[in-house]
């Protein structure tokens, strides 16, 4: 079981309106204190359905640095605009939905990631 | 449309590029193909002579086969259909391309050269496209989510060269910009089906694209006057909710 759990509050919901700005703020507890060498968000849309998948990241943003998270709660606030991209869109055949990712880039060691799906206007 | 800053824009939304081109009476012809997909002509070229060859021999098969063919009724239909209206190509034409969710514009099919024609129906279509590896292979799967019929006529008996069919094609407001991501493809197009008498039939898709709305905002304003061929938003010819 992982020992640190992190939460991903967007302002305003998780439907997002391209060329609009997007702000909000990523918690992260760790339990215990956490080399990192960068905290990354990253918005990306991904389809699934019936074809192969098609994947691309549209956004990647430093929102914190290392290099260690002290145990406990920090926080990273982040601004950025939200990218004119493809919209979401369920069909029959093609899915194409979007994530909003927070990676612990840690030094000799695997990244921790979390993902929550935003839906992009 | 060649505008590296365009073709930026549209990347970035994995849009193809417009396939139209300039229209003799509204703005926009539409293709049937998209330029950019003929890349692998050369590779055909280099390969010419052994394709002449097979093709030879392709066309001598054809030709035992084609009187079975031609037994089968809806095989007869539809071969004989795709030659005559071979022999008597149509224009589409639009009078915007790209268009925007919640646009009305207007459309024409206009008939290069006259001849006899039972019917025809014109439908916009927007069909998903998911292509998937199987073993070595490539598949396609199609499905249509959207099949909307915007003009037709019947009981017609003959068209003469230059005559036109007018119609509008309301592009629904809730509808999904065109995408491309590779291996799935969110198309739309004009579908022309016409009969001949007495009933042969052909259908033809002529492709359009669906831009959002804020990306032509944004194009319009960074790069003013690029779809200076569109009808601004809340013009007559642009109703719907677009502004």
């Amino acid at each position: 079981m992982s020992t640190t759990q992190i939460d991903i509050e967007i302002h305003g919901g998780e439907a997002i309106l391209r060329g609009t700005p997007v702000t909000g703020v990523v918690r992260i507890d760790a339990a215990k204190p956490l080399k990192v060498r960068r905290v990354m968000l990253e918005l990306s849309w991904e389809t699934s359905g019936r074809g192969d998948r098609d994947r691309e990241t549209s956004l990647e943003l430093e929102i914190g640095q290392g290099p260690e998270l002290p145990v406990g709660v920090s926080q990273f606030v982040f601004e950025f605009e939200a990218p004119l991209a493809p919209a979401s869109y369920t069909g029959r055949l093609i899915k194409l939905f979007w994530e909003l990712r927070v990676r612990l880039d840690r030094p000799m060691a695997r990244d921790i990631k979390h993902d929550v799906e935003v839906e992009l206007l | 449309m060649s505008d590296r800053r365009v073709r930026d824009y549209l990347k970035a939304y994995s849009i193809p590029e417009p396939s139209s081109k300039p229209g003799a009476s509204l703005a926009r012809e539409l293709g049937t193909s998209r330029s950019g997909k003929n890349a692998g002509f050369l590779v055909l070229l280099i390969f010419i002579v052994p394709l002449v060859m097979l093709g030879v021999l392709l066309a001598a098969i054809a030709i035992v086969a084609l009187p079975f063919l031609l037994i089968i009724p809806p095989t007869r239909r539809k071969v004989i259909g795709g030659f005559r209206a071979w022999r008597r190509p149509i224009a589409v034409e639009l009078s915007a391309d790209p268009v925007c969710p919640g646009e009305t514009v207007q459309g024409l099919v206009r008939f290069r050269k006259g001849g006899p024609l039972s019917s025809i129906e014109v439908s916009l279509v927007c069909e998903e496209r998911a292509t998937y590896q199987q073993g070595s292979s490539s598949s396609t799967a199609t499905e249509e989510v959207l099949d909307l019929p915007v003009f037709e006529a019947h009981d017609l008996q003959r068209v003469g060269p230059g005559d036109v069919f007018e119609f509008d094609v309301p592009i629904p407001e809730d509808a999904m910009h065109s995408f491309d991501g590779g291996n799935n493809e969110i198309r739309w197009e004009l579908r022309v089906r016409r009969v001949f008498p007495p009933d042969h039939e052909h259908t033809e898709e002529f492709l359009l694209d669906v831009f959002p709305i804020a990306l032509v905002l944004r194009l319009d304003e960074e790069l003013g006057g690029l779809f200076s061929d569109r009808p601004a938003f809340g013009d007559d010819a642009s109703q719907g909710g677009a502004a």
